[in-house]
């Protein structure tokens, strides 16, 4: 069965980028602009994992992040953005993997692959 | 038998002592009459109580033997009251010591000096006489211990003829306090200076010093080691001597610890000397904790007041502060700003390469790696604008000349966009005195917002008017407006709500404005319109 993407991704240049290189890898993509469109968006489409991009200094950005966590507790997030930074601020760690932005998709592709063959936690 | 009835109890009908002790009922120290046994040797009551109930023939052993007992509990009980006695007297002495040392803590100043007459009092010989003590405060912010002050000397090569001569020198406890509290700016002694490098994280693994802020507790050591800091600079200074670890603690708040060794004597501390330290670590914490706050309280005011006299030297300093302050949160916004765009290029590029390896037509890619490259352009003209050295070359010209100027430049372009221009100029010359092309640059910063505001077109009203000291000009449009959330962000660098902007262009309109002398004003109504006023000092015609 097809596995179903949403990105979250303000950058529209970006964002067309990431939906027409998913959907070529086989996916079904789903796209918003904003973090409350996805959260609203991603209760009819269901989501299997959620790309996050999460601007630097963005409080509202992690909370959104806590708030996708929040509606499917083992559904993956992989936040997508441009600075390491956030790989040290501990309210990140509720990412299940952290992409630093690159134009090379292939970390980012390899590591939503990972995610999702990823054997589903019990419980 | 009366006889037997006790005579110095002043109660006749009471027996002598002596029975119940002759019946097997314990004499304990309360009931022993010490004062007068000598009289009850003597008493016929005591000798009649001991042959009535032992009987004649034996009375005099028997009553040797009493003698004997008493005589023994009673000198033990005296050498136990004269040793209290003394003690007492002892620890009467040494709080009044105490008391002196803490005494003269009130009369200090600052925290150096408070420390200082601390120090003197552990080191002068008075009260404990230790060869060297140091203090350490807790910086709680930053969770750790810090050196700041201590009295001796550094290392043992150095004692030598100074110890002697101190030594035969003695000033008193009186003498020294004096000394402190008439210095100023007296340099740090070597000991100081050393003791000041040192921060110990507050870890309880990092030795004894943290371990005795955390425990809150003393420690007394009979030879500093390895095993009691982890603190390269704390071994070297504590290098074997005998040591003690004295916490100060004000109001539940452990405010730091006092060291003390004897690297000189090579004396090992004792335990009355420790409990003596803690005693004077205890009289005197408030006073310290007092000198701490006052300390803190005076650096903030020395802040304020360095603060105060920049203001007041620079009146300009504020509006030169805050883009200062700006600047730093600004590289990182504009590494970021950067990176976005050409992060989308990078991608957009592989994919062209990819596509076309595949015979595809990639000229779509090609468009959005262009859009972002303009993006990109624009960014650095405004970064450039905004880090331009920001000399003017002024000029005095009248402003509805300027308008006119600018307007013509952009005439087509804003009717290729449906917006009609209304014009309402000032029928005099408003003279003022500007760099001509950055007031222009101002011009089209604001003309590009309001077009960009009509995307359907609209009404671009440009009108120009004089008050007494300022003259004026106006851009108003019919378009989006803005919202409230906007207007109080307007001009932080890369605020935009455009998918291109790079939110730079208001920032730098003002910062033009604001070095011509004159400012900026904003109106705007959500949906209908927004007003943008630039106000500038007048000048009078050449
Ligand atoms: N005339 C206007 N009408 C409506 N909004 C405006 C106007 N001028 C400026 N703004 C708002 O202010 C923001 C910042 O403007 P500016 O600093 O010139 O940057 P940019 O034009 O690149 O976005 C704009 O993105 C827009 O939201
Ligand atoms: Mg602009």
């Amino acid at each position: 069965m097809m596995s179903k993407l949403l990105i979250v991704e303000d950058e529209k240049n970006l964002l067309e980028l990431y939906r027409m290189e998913f959907e070529e890898e086989g996916y079904s993509v789903a796209t918003a602009e904003s973090g409350k469109a996805g959260l609203e968006l991603s209760e009819t489409f269901k989501p299997d994992l959620v790309v996050l991009d999460i601007k630097l200094g963005d409080e509202e950005g992690l909370k959104v992040l806590s708030d996708f966590k929040h509606q499917s507790k083992d559904r993956p997030v992989v936040l997508n953005t441009a600075f390491t930074h956030y790989k040290h601020d501990f309210t990140s760690w509720a990412a299940d993997e952290y992409v630093v932005k690159s134009g090379d998709l292939t970390e980012l592709k390899s590591k939503i692959k990972a995610l999702l063959e990823r054997p589903k936690a019990q419980g | 038998m009366e006889h037997h009835q006790c005579h110095l109890d002043g109660n006749e009908s009471a027996e002598c002592w002596i029975s119940d002790v002759l019946d097997g009922i314990p004499l304990d120290e309360k009931s022993l009459p010490i004062d007068r046994i000598n009289k009850c040797i003597t008493c016929d009551a005591f000798a009649e109580a001991i042959e009535r109930s032992t009987g004649r023939r034996r009375s005099d052993r028997v009553m040797t033997q009493a003698i004997n007992r008493f005589l023994a509990l009673f000198s033990n009980y005296n050498r136990e009251l004269n040793d209290m006695a003394d003690s007492l007297k002892e620890k009467i002495e040494e709080l009044t010591v105490l008391k002196t040392v803490a005494e003269a803590l009130l009369k200090a100043t600052d925290l150096k000096k408070g420390l200082k007459i601390f120090l003197s009092g552990i080191t002068s010989g008075e009260a404990f006489g230790f060869n060297r003590a140091v203090v350490f405060l807790v910086n709680h912010p930053r969770h750790r211990l810090e050196g700041v002050l201590g009295l001796g000397h550094l290392n043992v090569s150095s004692y030598g003829k100074t110890w002697d001569r101190l030594q035969r020198e003695k000033l008193s406890f009186d003498q020294i306090v004096e000394k402190i509290l008439n210095e100023t700016d007296e340099p740090d002694n070597a000991l100081s200076t050393a003791v000041a490098k040192i921060h110990i994280p507050l870890r309880i693994n990092l030795g004894i010093l943290p371990k005795s802020v955390i425990l809150r507790k003393s420690f007394r050591i009979e030879e500093f080691k390895d095993e009691h800091s982890a603190d390269k600079q704390v071994l070297g200074l504590f290098d074997r001597n005998p040591c003690a670890v004295v916490p100060i603690i004000s109001k539940e708040v452990v405010l730091g610890v006092v060291v003390v060794d004897n690297p000189v004597t090579r004396r090992c501390i004792s335990d009355e000397e420790l409990s003596t330290l803690e005693t004077l670590s205890y009289m005197t914490a408030a006073r310290i904790d007092n000198l701490i706050l006052q300390n803190q309280l005076e650096l903030r005011v020395a802040q304020l007041e360095h603060v105060n006299a920049l203001l007041q030297d620079n009146k300009n300093y504020l509006v030169e502060t805050e883009p200062l302050i700006e600047a730093g949160r600004m590289a990182t916004t504009i590494a970021h700003e950067i990176k976005t765009p050409l992060v989308t290029i990078a991608g957009y590029a592989m994919r062209a390469k990819k596509e076309h390896a595949d015979g595809k037509d990639i000229s779509h890619n090609l468009d959005v790696m262009l859009e972002e490259i303009s993006r990109l352009e624009k960014l650095a003209g405004g970064i450039l604008d905004f880090s331009r050295e920001r000399k003017l070359t002024l000029e005095t010209l009248d402003l509805n000349t300027l308008i006119n100027e600018t307007l013509d430049i952009v005439t087509d372009k804003l009717s290729y966009s449906n917006i009609e221009v209304i014009k309402n100029l000032c029928d005099k010359n408003l003279y003022i005195k500007v760099d001509r092309n950055r007031m222009k640059q101002v011009l089209f910063n604001l003309i590009d917002n309001a077009m960009q505001a009509m995307p359907d077109g609209g009404k671009l009203e440009v009108s120009t008017g004089t008050g007494s000291t300022y003259r004026w000009f106006k851009i108003k449009d019919t378009g989006c407006g803005m919202s409230k959330e906007t207007v109080e962000q307007l001009f932080k660098p890369f605020y935009t709500t455009k998918s291109a902007g790079c939110g730079l262009g208001l920032p730098v309109s003002r910062r033009i404005v604001n070095d011509h002398g004159g400012y900026l004003e904003v109106e705007s109504i959500p949906g209908e319109q927004s007003v943008f006023t630039v106000n500038l000092p007048a000048a009078d015609e050449v």
